[in-house]
């Protein structure tokens, strides 16, 4: 048993398991790093064991940093994050509230057809969009993605939140607006608050959907110094059939640290709210 | 609006809350149209160039047949550049080039043609397989860049989306000579040139000398030339761990590099020249897939299935194989990164079939899309910069590593003083486009598109059927050439 006391059963159930779990996850990470602190000549080396550093060197977060746009891209991305993501929250905290907590005709039947909307793939949708970006005059501006991302996003966070809203306790907001309060004000005074782990995933998941995104970042901006780092990094740090290993690894390390923060630091509220309403309190 | 709704607004009932409100609204009105402005970005883009207001228009934008008329000029002598062409901008992508080098040679060129035109010109580069979304999505917007790079079958795909350059073409076949037959089977649409032959990047068989000697070939300055000869000597080279490599999986270089080159050798076609007739099914390449088969275990690295086009040079520069097909990027790089390896490197031309020696090989091009707000400029910069003058210090600069689309560069020293490049330019002599005995056009295209020619080779590896796979492929074929 995973909650026995005894240090065998333990070891076995519960702390070998969560090791190799551990490895499994991050190998890639520890993959990434070696390779971005491993010199050129190394690289590709099949004599010397692959899995540990035999020499390091910065070079290739020097290159990055100096010989490419990285710095501009890393500002780009965060410019459409950031806008994307606070777009998106507010659309889905007032669309999850109204679907979850308004009983009107209609209102299941929108909850499913805007998951359903989720479903449709990028690779599908990008061709229509991108006539609404250059009839709209935002091809190769921030605006073009901070307007095309809420598209995936928007569905998935709003039924996320639909569905946190529908746990709250319906007579606290009703008690709020005895007292005085208007519908707004209980939403954002008593239900926002409580909601926060809910909304918190939702923010998590945009952030990290809007900044590994690659297909319209390259389609709708991509150019000249408007690029974001998945895409900058493949068109800067691939040439033709040769991969410029260290460089793309570094850049793949670099990349990943804002998301890797911004979910240590949530983490807890994350998880509670993916599994709200999971058992009845 | 009712008259209470009247009587709100002029009635004097305006609450201090609501007035603040408004203020703030009345602020952040020009605030956020300030700050949307400012979100636009730093780069400019044909869409935010300039737009010429409809009286302006034909001072700013001469129409095609104006442009025509203008461009000569711009291209023989840039100074003489006529006032129309100043302060338009240009935007131009290409994919990215494996010799660095290249891209900062473009991106200098632009820059002389600008101070020369006063075209504000910027390029982008981007990765090979994105560049295909890229266009298509700009192509159905109609916005985005002004001239683009492409691949061999890409014009018939973009037909309707490019601008006839014939005059341009023109000029370069008068003073240059005529394209190779590769060139125009792929470029041409129907009888119009919509797109400028830039030639391409060949492949060779890319052979370490030592594993060849280890192997027991009696010269190992001299490769095997035929593919039986070069599938026995793959069966010692893994014996003594340097086995063939070779890609097979979707990926568009290397992988149609071998399968278009045997398929060709061993007697079969996509299609006979008729365009309609498929000829995939023959039966002496039924023989030569058996054959290919029988050694597929003793001779290649069995994880090739899976490989792409960067597998097989980290491979080949890890020492893992003694062999593979590509183009001269692992001896550039090797060069660079490992010289004992370029040292042991040697370069062969594609080995022959009963059929013959071919290999695969369409022209890249550059064309102008006619949603573009300066096809003067752009006209103009292309008659330019595939005039022999630039022309010439683009190709010097790739280190042969682009075989030009006409005989006139051939014998340029770039292509000769490294010798054991020479194979690279001979690979021009046997090169077939992608539909060949037809036209390299927008069959073609899907037939590569969707693999059909390499998946029949992975369907036979896998089920070691050779009939089966070949029979599949067939009936793929028929569907596209058929309908």
């Amino acid at each position: 048993m995973v909650g026995s006391n005894r240090l065998s059963s333990r070891l076995v159930l519960l702390y070998l398991p969560l090791a190799l779990f551990t490895i499994f996850l991050l190998f890639p990470f520890y993959w990434m790093l070696i390779i971005s602190l491993k010199p050129n000549n190394l690289l590709l080396n099949m004599k010397i064991n692959p899995l540990y550093l035999t020499q390091f060197t910065l070079d290739h977060y020097r290159y990055l940093l100096s010989n490419t746009d990285f710095p501009r891209w890393a500002l780009n991305t965060a410019i459409v994050t950031f806008g994307a993501t606070f777009l998106s929250l507010t659309s889905s905290i007032l669309m999850g509230y109204a679907l979850g907590r308004f009983r009107f005709r209609g209102g299941n039947v929108a909850g499913t057809a805007i998951f359903l909307a989720y479903l449709i793939p990028p690779t599908l949708l990008f061709i229509p969009l991108s006539q609404v970006v250059a009839r709209f005059g935002l091809y190769n501006t921030y605006w073009a993605l901070i307007f095309t991302y809420p598209t995936f996003l928007i569905p998935f966070a709003s039924w996320l939140l639909m569905g946190y809203f529908r746990t709250i306790p319906r007579e606290l907001e009703e008690c709020a607006m005895i007292d005085g309060a208007s519908r707004f004000q209980a939403m954002w005074r008593i239900i926002l608050p409580l909601a926060l782990p809910g909304v918190l995933s939702a923010g998590i998941f945009s952030f990290t959907l809007s900044w590994n995104e690659f297909l319209y970042a390259l389609v709708f901006m991509g150019s000249g110094e408007m690029k974001t780092i998945p895409v900058g990094t493949v068109s800067d740090l691939i040439r033709a059939d040769l991969f410029q290993w260290g460089p793309l690894m570094a850049a793949a390390m670099l990349g990943s640290v804002p998301v890797a923060i911004a979910y240590m630091f949530f983490v807890d509220q994350y998880v509670s709210g993916l599994t709200a309403g999971a058992v009845k309190g | 609006m009712t008259s209470s709704a009247e009587g709100r607004w002029l009635g004097g009932k305006l609450s201090r809350r609501a007035l603040v409100r408004r203020m703030v609204l009345g602020v952040a009105a020009p605030v956020v149209g300030g700050l949307l402005a400012a979100c636009a970005g730093g780069q400019a883009t044909p869409t935010a160039a300039p737009q010429p207001t409809p009286t302006a228009a034909p001072a700013q934008q001469p129409t095609p047949t104006a442009a025509a008329a203008v461009t000569p000029a711009a291209a023989g002598t840039p100074t003489a550049t006529p006032v129309v062409l100043k302060g338009t901008k240009l935007n131009i992508l290409f994919g990215t080039f494996f010799v660095p080098e290249t891209q900062d040679l473009m991106k200098q060129q632009l820059q002389e043609f600008g101070k020369e035109t006063g075209v504000e010109a910027t390029i982008d580069f981007i990765n090979w397989p994105d560049l295909q979304p890229k266009i298509s999505a700009a192509v159905q917007a109609g916005a985005g860049p002004d001239i683009v790079g492409m691949w061999d079958t890409w014009p018939s795909l973009y037909k309707e989306a490019l601008v006839d350059v014939q005059d341009i073409v023109e000029k370069r076949i008068k003073g240059e000579g005529d394209y190779f037959d590769w060139v125009k089977k792929t470029v041409l649409v129907g009888d119009q040139w919509l797109s400028i032959p830039i030639g391409a990047p060949t492949s060779a068989q890319v052979f370490r000398k030592s594993a060849l000697q280890q192997a027991g070939w009696p010269d190992p300055t001299n490769p095997p030339d035929t593919w039986e000869d070069l599938f026995k000597v793959g069966v010692e080279m893994k014996k003594n761990g340097m086995p063939l490599g070779q890609a097979f999986g979707h990926s568009t270089g290397d992988p149609p590099s071998f399968c278009y080159a045997f398929m060709w050798a061993y007697g079969a076609m996509e299609v006979e020249a008729d365009g309609k007739t498929v000829a995939f099914n023959k039966p002496q390449f039924v023989e030569g897939m058996k054959l290919f088969l029988s050694y597929w275990k003793q001779a290649f690295d069995e994880t090739g299935l899976s490989w792409d086009d960067a597998t097989n040079n980290r491979a080949f520069l890890a020492g893992q194989i003694g062999w593979t097909f590509n183009g001269s990027s692992i001896y550039i790089a090797a060069l660079k990164q490992a010289p004992d390896i370029a040292e042991d490197i040697i370069h062969h031309i594609f080995p022959k079939g009963p059929a013959g020696r071919f290999n695969n090989l369409g022209s890249w091009s550059v064309g102008i899309l006619k949603y573009s707000k300066n096809i003067a400029g752009a006209k103009a910069f292309l008659e330019w910069w595939t005039a022999p003058e630039q022309f010439r210090k683009w190709l010097e600069i790739q280190k042969g590593y682009q075989v030009a689309p006409t005989a006139y560069y051939l014998n340029d020293p770039y292509y000769r003083s490294d010798p054991k490049l020479v194979p690279y330019v001979e690979a021009a002599k046997y090169g077939r486009n992608k539909g060949y005995a037809g036209l390299g056009n927008e069959k073609a295209a899907e037939v590569f598109a969707r693999y059909i020619v390499v998946d029949t080779f992975a369907r036979a590896i896998q089920s070691g059927n050779a009939e089966e796979a070949i029979q599949w492929g067939a009936s793929e074929l028929q569907k596209i050439y058929g309908a």
